[in-house]
């Protein structure tokens, strides 16, 4: 609590006056000699603890009527975040107070006087420093809104902030407020502006002075919530960036939230340390202020939260099912309608929830779908419901369909006879059909998808470009040559996958020392030794967990438990290298199948080769799907990202080309220069923003950086660059689709705690502006907060009132002027006048009762 | 009033002596008196008043035959007089510490505000002379928690003096105990008689009254004439008071008057409820009196009263 006249405290000297003047009235003593002592004992005795608790109230209330006028004269005022409790402040000056009042009525007992008077004192002390170091707290943290300051405005671009609170959204709400910040703007202020979504969208990126340029960007049509949730950090970490350039010496962030607690992330500690870390660090610790607008009581709300696919390669040759999440963010249980799958633009399901889902919870749909054609699709999940944010009701997935994946087979001890060869039994479980390699030229539409090809690794040097395929699998490679093992390096780290299964001829030397130019190592674990148990080595399914061993676990389905191995080599994958984890192990518990991911790529190695001298793996049922999921595993980090995180940089790579399209990369890495068309990006606020084409070492990458806003983008490219493989399709130009996710993930409707709010106070002093009022006071160098003086003169009246009362029902207890004195009448005296007026009566009577004689 | 030379005859007032000698103070009951006098002996006699009539017996005087009785019912009866005696009556006078308070409301005699003792002392002094004049004894207690001096009954003409003297000389000092004080003078006083007490009773009600019954039970007839300050009876003190005891100058009460006023007025006023149904159980004559009526308005008033509920 602080004071606004502080200079009228002084008028609490005025709480001596009822003090003074009860002592006075004592002091100035009539003395009289009295006899009737024992009268006066009695009736004090009655009465003595009544008369001093009488006395207490009475001049507790005087004192206390004058305490709390002359507190309503010092306005007195709460600031809305204050460092002091209120209930420090006013409570310690009443109790001083009474304690003034108690002390005067008890003043001749010197010993309770002194500790009341101490008491007293002390309470004022409390109170007057609580005041003051209140003030200077909030002067310090409001008094610079008198200079120049730097602004940074984030808006809460989630879904939430579509809801309707009294007809209009709170996004608009947001940026009314927004205006009025920028109103309250000084001359020679900054502000930048930001969208606050799953990733934040700079608007104005630096504070710009041009107050003008502000409503502009407020006004703009293209100001819309983003969808999904608000991460709050991220939004705070660029807001202090923004203000980091700005030149002025305050700085301020508004941030204009719902409330919603989606994306706050308060539990996480560390990442909170770091935001107040970047406050510290900056020239001046922003001012932050969090104005939370009003969320609706109750709406109802679905949205399709996830949508996510059973494999990661997918091609013609078989369905992949689509799994769809839909949860209920909203207050009250609701079930859509139904739920459709699209695949670019038609539906091509439709299933139905049977229940209600209710509230925060979520239900699970899975719809398969067969793509008949290569390419990129999108796939779109939609609900047919009508809630009361519409924006979230689809989501959307960009699958790549495969026309073929090539795999490279890389025979370490090629044979004449087939199955003697290192690579034979995975050849055959990638391509059981055929045993060549080869696509047949006269099916353009293969019906199956994995292309495999034998090739013996003294070859591999002279193999062509390794970026046509998608995986390689090295089958009991011994070593390679410096040349191959560079390229299969370079192949990796642009996204490939490399399967290394070593057996018998491996040299554990070369895969130990197989490290790139830049030192790290190659091979995903070291050789240590071979071990060749006599009963053979059993494997532990219960270890299976990396994804690519997760079908063949299913001890149902699965005939994996009854593998033999015979013989294996020891690996030691290195525990201090954050790339590496093992996904499998035997039950000897050496790892069976270890991953390291190296640059864009994914490697894998096994403990055996896929053989049957090491293992009957081969001869088991498992053994062609456990192939089919290693290789697919490794193939989708080769694939072309279509689906991202919000903030997220778009980049697709044209070096290898696309499934369903002819890419002439010479001409699109000089498209955008010379005159020529650059590639385009269609946002999905349907704006057209050019988008960079990059020529590096070869690879010719298209990207885009500003991917802020969930939702499906295109990148257009001219039809010289980039046509449809079909023929049929014609010259039209080619829009790819990918996807920024997100939009149906703000999570169940919970407001910000509390404590959760009051934790962010003493970590990065947020202040929380419940009233526009607070945000205007903040801005202008006042302390926000409300004035309490009414308050404090209606409760002054109460105690004038009360004052009164208590006077008169002392006084009624008192008697003080209905008590009757005594009056003296002699019982001799009542007698006569009883005997005379009896006499009398009889005189009257006896002349008419006399007999006449 | 402290006489110079406790001069008890300046304690007389010859208009207050001319007011109440028309009156007389004349025993209720029967006392025994030494000589003729005005109150009823309880002997039967023959003297002036008629008391009653007895069958004539052989030997009685013939001149005491009624004639008229004889016409009326042809029987003979003699007339029984009266025999009167004297009165002795015993004043009891609280001479403690109590008594000495006077007040601003007290009557004034000559020139000065009484105290409740000189108020006593005077009713006392004048109804000693009444008593004297009438021929009766007047004795004299002085007490306050012990009997100071007491000069018994006695209806020598030189008597009223020494009676008027110590009655001068007396000052009111020391603490009350009235009710071992009453029970040591109705031991001491043997023979029946009228007992006049003039005192402010600051004492236990209940101790007061028991004593009281102590002299009814020796056959006296009391009379109690009750003293008190019109302050004692108005308490009409208006602002922080610091009391002295006026009996015991260690006790102080320091206190607000109005807060126990009303208080202490109802028990002043219990307090004398209690005495005047006390008295009235033992058929005593309780007269209450305010110093600040005038004391021979007091007085005369009463011996009036008296006159005619006793005829």
């Amino acid at each position: 609590m602080i004071f606004l006249n502080w200079a009228i405290l002084f008028g609490l000297a005025a709480l001596a006056i009822p003090v003074i003047i009860h002592l006075l009235s004592r002091n100035r003593l009539r003395q009289t000699d009295w006899a009737a002592m024992q009268f006066l004992l009695s009736s004090l005795a009655a009465r003595r603890r009544t008369l001093v608790l009488e006395e207490i109230l009475l001049l507790a209330v005087r004192c206390s009527l004058l305490a709390f006028a002359v507190l309503a004269m010092a306005r007195p005022f709460i600031p809305s975040s204050s460092a002091i409790p209120a209930y420090i402040v006013f409570p310690s000056i009443v109790a001083a107070a009474v304690l003034a009042a108690v002390a005067a009525v008890l003043w001749e007992r010197q010993h309770v006087r002194k500790r009341l008077l101490i008491v007293l004192a002390s309470l004022l002390a409390i109170a007057g420093l609580a005041a003051g170091v209140e003030r200077w707290v909030q002067k310090k943290r409001w008094g610079p809104g008198a200079q120049s300051a730097d602004l940074a405005v984030i808006l809460d671009a989630s879904s939430s902030m579509m809801l309707e609170v009294d007809g209009k959204s709170n996004f608009a709400r947001a940026i009314e407020e927004t205006r009025e910040a920028v109103k309250l703007c000084k001359r020679g202020d900054a502000v930048s502006l930001l969208l606050a979504g799953l990733a934040p969208k700079p608007v104005i990126p630096v504070p710009i002075p041009d107050l003008g340029e502000v409503r502009k960007q407020l006004d703009s049509p293209d100001l819309r919530p983003l969808g999904g949730q608000m991460a709050v950090l991220d939004a705070l970490s660029a807001a202090a960036a923004s203000l980091s350039e700005g030149r002025n010496p305050v700085k301020r962030i508004l941030l204009i939230t719902d409330g919603q607690s989606a994306g706050w992330e308060t539990k996480s500690e560390a990442r909170w340390q770091f935001v107040e870390e970047i406050f510290k660090a900056m020239p001046t610790r922003p001012q932050f202020i969090c104005r939370r607008l009003p969320m609706p009581r109750s709406f109802c709300n679905l949205a399709v939260a996830e949508i996510t696919q059973s494999r990661p390669v997918v091609g013609p040759d078989r369905p992949v099912s689509f799994n769809i999440r839909i949860a209920n963010t909203g207050t009250q249980p609701a079930r859509p309608a139904g739920v459709e799958l699209l695949v670019d633009g038609a539906q091509v399901r439709r299933e139905e929830i049977l229940k209600d889902i209710p509230p925060g919870a979520s239900e699970s749909l899975t719809m398969p779908h067969r793509f008949e054609k290569p390419g990129r699709h999108l796939v779109c999940a939609r609900l047919a419901v009508q809630d009361d944010i519409e924006q979230d009701n689809q989501e959307h997935r960009a699958v790549d369909v495969l026309d073929r994946l090539p795999v490279l087979l890389v025979d370490g001890a090629p044979s004449e006879r087939f199955f003697q060869g290192a690579a034979a039994f995975v050849r055959l479980a990638l391509r059981p059909d055929r045993a060549e390699n080869v696509r047949d030229a006269a099916e353009p539409q293969p019906r199956v998808l994995i292309e495999p090809k034998v090739a013996r690794a003294s070859e591999l040097e002279k193999e062509g470009s390794l970026d046509q395929y998608r995986a390689i699998v090295l089958a009991n490679v011994p070593r390679l040559g410096e040349k191959a093992a560079e390229r299969l390096t370079e192949y990796v780290k642009k996204g490939g996958g490399l399967l290394i299964a070593p057996g018998r001829h491996a040299e554990p030397a070369f895969y130990n020392s197989w490290r790139a130019p830049s030192g790290e190592r190659i091979a995903p674990a070291a050789i240590a030794d071979r071990a060749m148990p006599n009963e053979g080595a059993g494997l532990d399914i219960k270890s299976f967990t990396h994804p690519a061993m997760r079908l063949v676990s299913d001890s149902a389905i699965s005939d994996i438990s009854a593998a033999l191995v015979r013989r294996y080599w020891i690996l030691s994958p290195d525990p201090s290298d954050p790339g590496v984890r093992a996904g499998a192990f035997f039950k000897s518990g050496e790892p069976l199948l270890v991953e390291r991911r190296l640059g864009s790529g994914i490697m894998l190695m096994l403990a055996i080769a896929l053989d049957r001298r090491d293992s009957n793996l081969p001869s088991l049922k498992c053994f062609l799907p456990l192939v089919h999921e290693l290789v697919y595993y490794l193939a989708a980090s080769a694939g072309h990202e279509g689906n991202l995180k919000p903030g997220e940089e778009f980049a697709m790579d044209f070096t290898r080309g696309l499934p369903g399209l002819k890419v002439n990369a010479e001409v699109l890495a000089s498209c955008g220069r010379l005159g020529k068309a650059a590639p385009e990006i269609i946002t999905p606020s349907s704006n057209i923003v050019p988008a960079a084409v990059t020529l590096k070492a070869g690879r010719v990458i298209v990207r885009h950086s500003s991917t802020h806003q969930p939702g499906v983008y295109r990148l257009r490219l001219p039809p010289d660059a980039v046509s449809p493989a079909d023929p049929a399709a014609g010259g039209a130009q080619v829009e790819i689709p990918f996807v920024v996710a997100g939009a149906g993930q703000e999570g169940p409707a919970a407001a910000i705690s509390e404590a959760d709010d009051a934790a962010l106070k003493n970590r990065v002093g947020m202040f929380v502006a419940g009233s526009r009022q607070d945000v205007s006071s903040a801005f202008l160098g006042e302390t926000p907060g409300r004035e309490i003086w009414k308050y404090l003169a209606a409760a002054g009246l109460l105690l004038a009132v009360a004052e009164t009362a208590i006077t008169r029902w002392m006084a009624v207890r008192r008697r003080l002027n209905t008590a009757q004195t005594v009056s003296l009448k002699s019982p001799v005296e009542a007698l006569f006048e009883f005997k005379a007026a009896l006499r009398k009566a009889r005189r009257r009577q006896t002349p008419e009762a006399a007999p006449t004689s | 009033m402290k006489t110079l030379d406790h001069n008890g005859m300046s304690l007389l007032d010859a208009d207050v002596l001319a007011r109440i000698h028309r009156l007389e103070l004349v025993a209720r009951g029967v006392v025994e008196g030494f000589v003729s006098g005005r109150h009823r002996s309880p002997y039967r006699g023959f003297s002036v008043e008629f008391a009653e009539h007895r069958e004539y017996t052989p030997g009685d005087d013939i001149r005491d035959l009624d004639w008229r009785v004889y016409g009326k019912t042809d029987r003979y009866f003699v007339k029984q007089y009266m025999e009167e005696t004297n009165l002795r009556c015993t004043l009891l006078l609280d001479a403690s510490g109590s008594m000495r308070y006077t007040g601003e409301a007290a009557a004034q005699y000559r020139g000065r505000r009484l105290s409740k003792f000189e108020y006593a002392r005077l009713m006392a002094a004048n109804l000693a002379h009444l008593l004297i004049y009438q021929q009766d004894a007047v004795g004299l207690v002085t007490l306050d928690r012990r009997i100071r001096r007491y000069w018994p009954a006695s209806s020598r003409s030189g008597y009223l003096k020494t009676i008027l003297d110590e009655m001068a000389a007396t000052e009111p000092a020391d603490e009350t105990a009235l009710a071992p004080v009453f029970h040591e003078i109705a031991e001491r006083i043997r023979r029946r008689g009228l007992v006049i007490v003039f005192s402010d009773l600051f004492d236990d009600a209940a101790a007061i009254l028991g004593a009281l019954h102590h002299f009814r039970f020796r056959k006296h007839e009391i009379i109690v004439f009750h003293i008190m300050a019109e302050e004692e009876l108005t308490f009409p003190f208006d602002r922080w008071t610091l009391f002295r005891d006026m009996e015991n100058s260690e006790r102080r009460l320091e206190l607000d008057p109005q807060a126990i006023r009303a208080t202490y007025l109802d028990h002043v006023r219990a307090f004398l409820r209690e005495i005047e149904k006390g008295c009235g159980r033992m058929k005593i004559d309780y007269v209450p009196v305010s110093t600040k009526r005038p004391f021979d308005d007091a007085l005369v008033s009463y011996l009036a009263h008296r006159r005619f509920l006793v005829k």
